[in-house]
């Protein structure tokens, strides 16, 4: 008797693998594509998304002065340097090291610095107001008047983002 | 048990039929293509339904969850949304106000106006109680006692609307040249508003069928997979009888 | 063999970490080998139906909570939020919207269930008990959810059930104003209504533990159709793979009218005035409760009257809560020592009454307060009660058949 039992269940397995293969398969791709919409709903929504553009009004600046503006979550400096800083942002160009870059390749318009203001090594914001630089608050990293870091521990320059001059006195970030 | 299965199923049905009809007069049922299981957003419909909800609705009634940029996703392009926008003196990302505040509203009406976004799934009937609504002022019959603040409407609830009738033949200059008589402004603006209320509507219907065709599947497999299971427990059993 | 001491030489990585916390052996025990009768119906299903139904409450909700807002001023854009700018928002949420009401048709299937069969008589009273307190949590926990949209039939049904507790004599009312945080339902009840609907479920959640705690347990298991006590081997088989594909049949089985609810109804069981913000200067012409608590409401709305110095408001009350908890006592109140209703013929014509009657309480519960209904509540509301007072006497007379004495 057992070993008929045990014979039947052995011409069983086949099929029963096959089949039970499948389902699972069939099953486990559904439970897969299921956590999708859970997952993607922690996205950005539609209405983040909308704010893909911030504009700038450059005539609010006053010469040596920094403005801060907000694009899709982050802070942005716009400052509108000085002719010395833009000298000194010049002169600086032989002498960053961590991560050379020109000013030139920093700017589209020499007056006018756009960039990040999350410094690169664990995203604060520095503080602005020192004479030539930025100061990062959280571990002293420091920035020159082209954004460029003259000391660690930030490992990269702040980053530009993207942005045209609509006309003179207006940019659109993003 | 089979019996509390099948009971359960009627109640069920039975007990939310009695929700649904909580109304009162009986809507006249249209033809909604948004009730197709693969309906999807007509473009066209939708612009017609705008151009009378803007030029119309909009004098009195806000939609305050909709702005220009949510046609971008029935087939606007960005340049016919920005275009639409500006010559509503608006950014393509603003919420449609009214052009009646809530104050001159109170003044007015007691209370401010209801914001139309969602409200073809805030009346009992939906889409069809909206259409009902538009195309239901008539005279009122003789011996009604209507109040002056009132307006006569066969589907409203009691009858007495404060609202006068929105919608007047030839009032809107279709941008394809339709007729825009008051059916079919009344047909276009439900239309619009089925939208603004639903946005999701047409993908969540496109979507449900493949999902239901895939669970339909999942359980054919798991019907099989289950008898095959259980075959060997099944023939014990009838060894043991 | 149960080893006294953690083996000093580990034969496996798997040994060393199960003598330290033995979870894999517990969870193979319990999901895998625990022995379950071989002769359940597919009403055993709903079980693990409720389970499922829970834990997707529980994940659709987390989800919801990442994009609502519990603020009077700006829950009710919040859930417009959801809907259309959150990737899938509208998914999720009508899976949350219309998962509440199929996991009250689970839990009442799986309920009628432990009546027909007598699962609740010893040795299961308590397993039966913590069913009973689910039941009062799911019920708590899907009022206080409600609220949380924050439109008319949230704001309304939120004024009328929590003006309940006013019944209380003495302290009633100023226990309502505690649980409002002020002299109406506002905003801070909003808030805490949503603390409350996020704590629950995981209340829930171990109340759930504990039931399947009490029905693991080797001296209790599983009841079954015939009601009798199994005690041979052979009328069991593992959990796995037999109930576990048993139990995957019927979940699929189930998702079918689900999503498609999800996909073309969503709002079918719900009210259309819940679209409409909430205004506390105009309450709604008709207030409903979910279909999910009618039975209970024309239940409370059917005691009109006073007796001696109670007045009918405070009755009501008590005639609601006492039609749930007089499940806690049906195990003392059904004195018969025969557990399924395929041997008690008294019973199970009393059990199918019982069944149409409570489908006509919540018939009831939708309809106006007015005659005649509020007659037929009545009636209906005593019959509800003489159910479980019959019990005992039924007991007494009922010539149950003959009990097999083997599946």
């Amino acid at each position: 008797m057992a070993e008929k039992v045990s014979k039947k269940d052995n011409v069983d397995h086949g099929k029963r693998d096959f089949l039970s293969g499948t389902t699972k398969v069939f099953g486990a791709a559904g439970a897969a594509c299921a956590c999708y919409p859970f997952i993607k709903s922690m996205s950005p929504s539609a209405k983040v998304e909308a704010q893909k553009y911030t504009e700038v009004d450059l005539s609010e600046i006053a010469e040596g002065d920094t403005k801060k503006v907000i694009w899709r979550g982050k802070a942005v400096f716009v400052k509108h340097r000085t002719q010395s800083e833009i000298d000194l942002a010049k002169a600086g160009d032989k002498t960053v090291s961590i991560d050379p870059q020109t000013d030139a390749d920093r700017v589209q318009r020499p007056q006018w610095l756009v960039t990040i203001a999350h410094c690169t090594h664990l995203g604060c914001v520095p503080i602005d107001g020192s004479l030539e630089n930025w100061a990062c608050p959280c571990h002293g990293s420091q920035f020159d008047v082209s954004g460029r870091v003259v000391k660690g521990p930030a490992p990269k320059n702040l980053e530009i983002p993207p942005y045209t001059f609509i006309d003179d006195t207006t940019i659109k970030i993003g | 048990m089979k019996k509390l299965l099948s009971l359960l199923t009627i109640f069920t049905l039975v007990a939310s039929q009695s929700f649904a009809a909580s109304g009162g007069v009986a809507l006249p049922e249209q033809p909604w293509a948004f009730k197709n299981v693969k309906a999807d957003w007509d473009k066209e419909k939708i612009y017609r339904g705008y151009q009378v909800a803007t030029q119309v609705c909009l004098a009195c009634h806000g939609f305050k969850y909709i702005k220009h940029r949510d046609l971008m996703k029935v087939g606007f392009t960005e340049a016919e949304v920005k275009k639409l926008a500006e010559e509503m003196e608006m950014s393509i990302d603003d919420t449609f106000k009214s052009a009646l505040s809530d104050e001159d509203a109170i003044a007015v009406y007691a209370k401010p106006l209801p914001d139309l976004s969602v409200m073809n799934k805030a009346r009992p009937g939906g889409a069809d109680y909206t259409h009902a609504l538009l195309t239901g002022y008539e005279e009122a019959p003789a011996g009604f006692n209507l109040p002056d603040s009132g307006y006569y409407n066969k589907y409203f609830p009691g009858h007495v609307i404060a609202m006068p009738a929105p919608l007047s033949e030839g009032q809107i200059d279709y941008f394809d040249g339709t007729n825009a008589s008051v059916a079919q402004m009344a047909k276009d603006v439900t239309y619009f508003m089925q939208w603004t209320a639903e946005p999701e509507l047409a993908e969540r219907q496109q979507l449900g069928v493949y999902v239901l065709l895939y669970v339909f599947i999942l359980a054919v497999l798991l019907y099989f997979t289950k008898k095959r299971i259980w075959s060997d427990v099944k023939r014990k059993r009838e060894g043991d009888e | 063999m149960a080893k006294k001491q953690v083996n000093p030489n580990p034969s496996s990585k798997l040994e060393w970490f199960e003598d330290r916390l033995p979870i894999i052996s517990f969870m193979k025990a319990e999901l895998v080998d625990y022995p379950a009768p071989k002769n359940l119906n597919y009403a055993w299903n709903f079980g693990s139906l409720a389970g499922v139904a829970l834990i997707l409450q529980i994940l659709t909700g987390f989800f919801l909570t990442m994009h609502y807002k519990a603020d009077a001023s700006l829950a009710f854009d919040s859930i417009q939020h959801i809907m259309r700018d959150v990737n899938w928002g509208w998914l999720i949420r009508n899976l949350h919207m219309v998962g509440a009401s199929f996991f009250f048709i689970v839990v009442y299937m799986h309920i009628g269930r432990g009546l027909y069969y007598g699962s609740y008589k010893s040795p299961r009273e308590i397993l039966w008990g913590m069913g009973v307190v689910i039941f009062f949590l799911m019920m708590a926990t899907a009022f206080l959810g409600y609220v949380l949209p924050w439109g008319q039939m949230s704001f309304w049904g939120a004024q009328v059930i929590t003006n309940l507790i006013s019944v209380i004599p003495f302290v009633g009312e100023d226990i309502v104003i505690w649980i409002w945080g002020g002299y109406g339902v506002n905003d801070a009840t909003l808030t805490r209504f949503y603390s409350l609907h996020f704590l629950l479920p995981f209340v829930i959640l171990g109340v759930v533990f504990l039931h399947m705690w009490a029905l693991h347990n080797r001296k209790v298991k599983s009841n079954n159709p015939t009601g009798i006590d199994l005690k041979k081997d052979t009328d069991f088989v593992p959990f796995h793979p037999y109930y576990t594909v048993k139990d995957s049949f019927g979940l699929a089985v189930y998702m079918l009218p689900f999503l498609f609810m999800v996909f073309y109804m969503p709002d079918y069981l719900g009210h259309t005035d819940n679209y409409i913000p909430a205004d506390p200067m105009t309450t709604p012409a008709h207030i409903v409760p979910e279909w999910y608590f009618l039975p209970f409401y024309a239940i409370l709305r059917a005691i009109n009257f006073n007796i001696l110095f109670l007045d009918s408001k405070l009755l009501g009350v008590i005639a609601m809560v006492a039609s749930i908890a007089i499940l806690f006592f049906l195990p003392k109140l059904d004195k018969s020592k025969v557990r399924s209703a395929r041997f008690r013929p008294i019973y199970k014509v009393m059990f199918w009454v019982f069944i149409a009657n409570f489908f006509f309480l919540g018939w009831l519960g939708a309809k106006p307060a007015e005659a005649p209904y509020t007659q037929l509540s009545q009636i209906a509301t005593a019959l509800y009660f003489s159910f479980f007072f019959a019990l005992p006497w039924v007991a007494k007379i009922e010539k149950t058949k003959p009990l097999p004495t083997s599946i």
